[in-house]
């Protein structure tokens, strides 16, 4: 396994094509460049810089401008199984630009558990389950968490956490400041017997790498941060990459093909430019990188003699085990100003029952894996006026009017939630193809999504959901609602299994490298590698992946497969 | 044109970690696609047009007003929520058609009570939906576009608006003494009991 062969033609634009500049593709542009490769990476989104940044939440996570892609665009379309026709077209694409969802993630940095790699030996298999162990231990990824804490820069302490992996290094930074939301939640937490501690967070708790210290602005998740506190690809890897003569960038270039030479290698990529002329660039070596649903659709769509149903998909595994785990909030109203906006996005959590911490069985449950609960999140991502106006009311409460007016005049500054993050076995009959109908404005097929829950996620979510309306009412709330089960339909970026990592061809798509079983010469880096998603958020774990990848990749450079 | 209805056909939603996502049936997707978009020339709002989202906004939001919401609206319809504007014009004659049947009164020239009732039957339609979303983006956006004027909205919430905090806001109790805008204009609560909290 491993061995990289190259296409034969001799006339190479460069060593590596990257698809997608985000959080993996952006890593592997800096690792690569700087071991000398020559590296071409194809973003379709804009140049973004943070001076364009503002705490504007009509212009960022309302009207989703400048970070994200066309809104009106169909982004996929969705169906609960294969006997259904699709039910549901999806518009709104996700985040672009180099740096892609990172540049307005969350900065909730999360390694998974060692269990989570070893998902099926730990927690068995499932009723038309389809989990498997990776083939890579939390050991092997171990020193790449590491290396990304400290290229983005994290900020927590592994020592509260009483569940915390052995690890190599501490986090470079000291946690923030809780507020008094979060202060006022650990206490409840205490007082039931849980240990919460800091949600790492890639947030400058003191000035870090050149950027400075976070201001507690608030305007966190789905903003870029003004003051660059909020580490992310953008500002860290995608930047020092710039600096390397033997980096290009390409930006507002959409690719829509792999192409393979007459062996069947991967030979380069075509690319829609920003005058929608069509481009093709030629490498050694190609890397998909463009986030889960683009990356498994942009294989799909790939299609050519040698591989009729996609790119590397002879074994049809392309798109399969495709599962998502859903996130829900509970909200508590006090009788006190808590003024969750405050403050960066990660707040404390309690990861009692998350993953292999606790055993469903001593609670009577059947249900396999667990989930991490955090607080005091504002509600939303980050808690801004018009996302709280999202919100569900309480029973008996209008959701406008006079009665309206009076609830969120005071809800706003005296609530605050807790997060739910549950878990989601893959299954067997869930997968990702493409629609036979809908197309996007450039004329090619939208992914079709068919997927809904697991029959055990109604158990796992109704004991979750327990457990955090356990800690508000601790806290005193006054009333407590929400945290209802979310529609499968709703794609959130917790995704994974739709190029799945596996020793064996005829159950996985790239092996432990992310190298494709059918193309030696292709890679898939991002969550959709993932044969399963932890309790924990995935952007960290995609990361590391990527590191892994570039090591790799560095040392088959340095048999001397490829000349740089 | 029949009544779009929210919640099965039409929905927007925010996935907790994810970007705005609008699901359609696939039927009205086709529908929507084919929408005309006319650019060119602006859109003529005619008085009625103008009193009736007055009224709307009103009812939705009491004070929506006071914030200019209106406002808010009617600019956004000819730029950025083009796409929108047939929703509203049928939303429009939807809600004067009800209160003629009714009460044989235009929309505008009824009492609260009326309005909320006429509005109540729409609750479930595409247009309710985005009047509801857009007065409170009227509401509780950045007074620079136009809505949430002096900070009402803000105010009335108690959202200190665009600033950094320091650590002394994260104490028991706090509350913000007033509100600052993206151009940096500030409004100080004071007494002003216009605006409970
Ligand atoms: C609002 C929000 C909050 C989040 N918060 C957190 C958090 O707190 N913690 C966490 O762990 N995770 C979080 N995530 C998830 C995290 O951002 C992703 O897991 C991570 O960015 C995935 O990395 P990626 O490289 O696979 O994709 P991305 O970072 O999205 O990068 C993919 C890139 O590929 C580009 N691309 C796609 N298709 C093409 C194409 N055909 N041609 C050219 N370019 C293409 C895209 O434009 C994009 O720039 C959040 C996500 C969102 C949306
Ligand atoms: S809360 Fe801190 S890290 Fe987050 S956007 Fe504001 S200043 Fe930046």
């Amino acid at each position: 396994m491993g061995t990289i062969i190259y296409s034969e033609d001799s006339n190479f634009d460069a060593d590596v094509v990257i698809v997608g500049c985000g959080c993996a593709g952006g890593i592997l542009s800096r690792e690569l460049s700087d071991a000398g490769l020559h590296v071409i990476a194809l973003e379709r989104g804009p140049n973004i810089t943070s001076e364009e940044y503002s705490m504007d939440e009509l212009k960022f996570p309302i009207r989703n401008k400048v970070l994200w892609g066309p809104q009106d665009e169909p982004r996929y379309t969705w169906r609960p199984n294969a006997e259904t026709e699709a039910e549901r077209v999806v518009t709104g694409w996700s985040g672009w630009g180099p740096g892609g969802d990172h540049l307005h993630w969350g900065a909730q940095s999360w390694r998974f558990q060692p269990a989570t790699f070893k998902a099926k030996t730990v927690f068995g298999q499932v009723e038309n389950g389809a989990m498997i162990d990776w083939p890579i231990t939390y050991e092997d990824l171990e020193p790449y968490y590491q290396r990304f804490e400290e290229r983005i820069g994290i900020s927590g302490d592994h020592t509260k956490d009483p569940n915390h992996p052995p690890r190599s290094g501490s986090y470079p930074m000291p946690p923030t400041v809780p507020g008094f939301a979060t202060r006022h939640f650990v206490k409840a937490a205490e007082a039931l017997g849980y240990k919460p501690f800091p949600v790492p967070g890639a947030i400058n708790s003191i000035d870090y790498d050149g950027r400075f210290a976070c201001g507690y602005c608030g305007f966190c998740q789905g903003f870029g941060c003004t003051v660059e506190a909020k580490g992310d690809v953008g500002l860290t890897e995608i930047r020092k990459a710039r600096i390397n003569p033997n980096f290009e960038l390409r930006t507002k270039c959409r690719v829509f093909e792999v192409t393979v030479d007459d062996n069947g290698n991967a030979k380069g990529v075509k690319y829609l430019d920003e005058n929608k002329q069509v481009v093709h660039v030629t490498g050694k070596m190609v890397i998909i990188a463009a986030n889960y649903l683009e990356s498994t659709h942009l294989m799909l769509i790939s299609k050519s003699p040698q591989f009729p149903n996609g790119i590397a998909n002879n074994h049809g595994q392309v798109g399969r085990y495709f599962h998502m785990r859903d996130i829900t909030q509970l909200i508590g109203l006090f009788k006190e100003p808590m003024n969750a906006f405050i403050g960066p996005t990660p707040r404390w959590a309690v990861n009692h029952f998350a993953d292999d911490n606790f055993s469903p069985k001593e609670y009577g449950e059947d249900f396999v894996m667990g989930g991490n609960i955090t607080g005091a999140d504002p509600y939303g991502l980050a808690g801004q006026p018009i996302e709280f106006s999202e919100a569900p009311t309480p029973v008996g409460v209008p959701n406008w009017g006079p009665a309206y007016r009076d609830f969120i005049s005071k809800a706003f500054t005296h609530h605050y939630t807790t997060r739910i993050y549950m878990t989601e076995p893959p299954q067997k009959d869930k997968f990702i193809d493409l629609d036979p109908e809908v197309i996007d404005s450039d004329g090619i097929p939208v992914p079709r999504v068919t997927f809904d829950w697991h029959p055990q996620t109604t158990k796992q979510h109704a004991f979750l959901r327990k457990r955090a309306y356990e800690i508000l009412e601790e806290a005193g709330a006054e009333k407590i609602w929400g945290g209802e089960l979310g529609e499968p339909w709703i794609l959130n970026s917790h995704s994974g299994g739709s190029t799945r990592m596996g020793n064996n061809p005829d159950e996985s798509v790239v092996n432990r490298y992310c190298q494709t079983h059918e193309v030696s010469n292709l890679f898939v880096v991002g969550s959709s590698c993932f044969p399963t998603i932890g309790a924990y958020n995935p952007a960290e774990t995609v990361g590391a992946l990527a590191y892994w990848v570039a090591e790799f990749i560095k040392k088959e450079v340095g048999k001397g497969e490829v000349k740089a | 044109m029949n009544e779009r209805k929210a919640g099965i056909k039409y929905r927007r939603v925010r996935p907790l970690d994810g970007r705005l996502l609008v699901g359609y049936s696939v039927n009205d997707w086709k529908a929507v696609k084919g929408r005309k978009v006319s650019i060119y020339p602006r859109f003529k709002e005619t008085e009625l047009f103008v009193s009736t989202i007055k009224a709307a906004v009103d009812t939705m939001f009491p004070d929506a007003r006071k914030g200019r919401v209106d406002h808010y609206i009617i600019e956004s319809l000819q730029t950025v929520y083009r796409r929108e504007l047939s929703v509203y014009e049928e939303g429009v004659r939807r809600l004067n058609q009800l209160a003629n049947s009714m009460y044989s009164k235009a929309f505008h020239q009824l009492g609260e009570k009326g309005r909320t009732r006429i509005l109540e039957k729409l609750e479930e339609t595409e247009f309710f939906y985005t009047l509801r979303q857009h007065t409170m983006e009227g509401m509780f956006a950045d007074p620079k576009y136009g809505g949430n004027r002096n900070m009402v909205g803000w105010r009335l919430i108690g959202f200190p608006g665009a600033q950094f905090h320091p650590i002394t806001h994260t104490s028991r109790g706090w509350k913000t003494p007033g509100s600052v805008s993206l151009k940096g204009e500030r409004v100080r609560d004071g007494n002003n009991n216009l605006f409970r909290r």
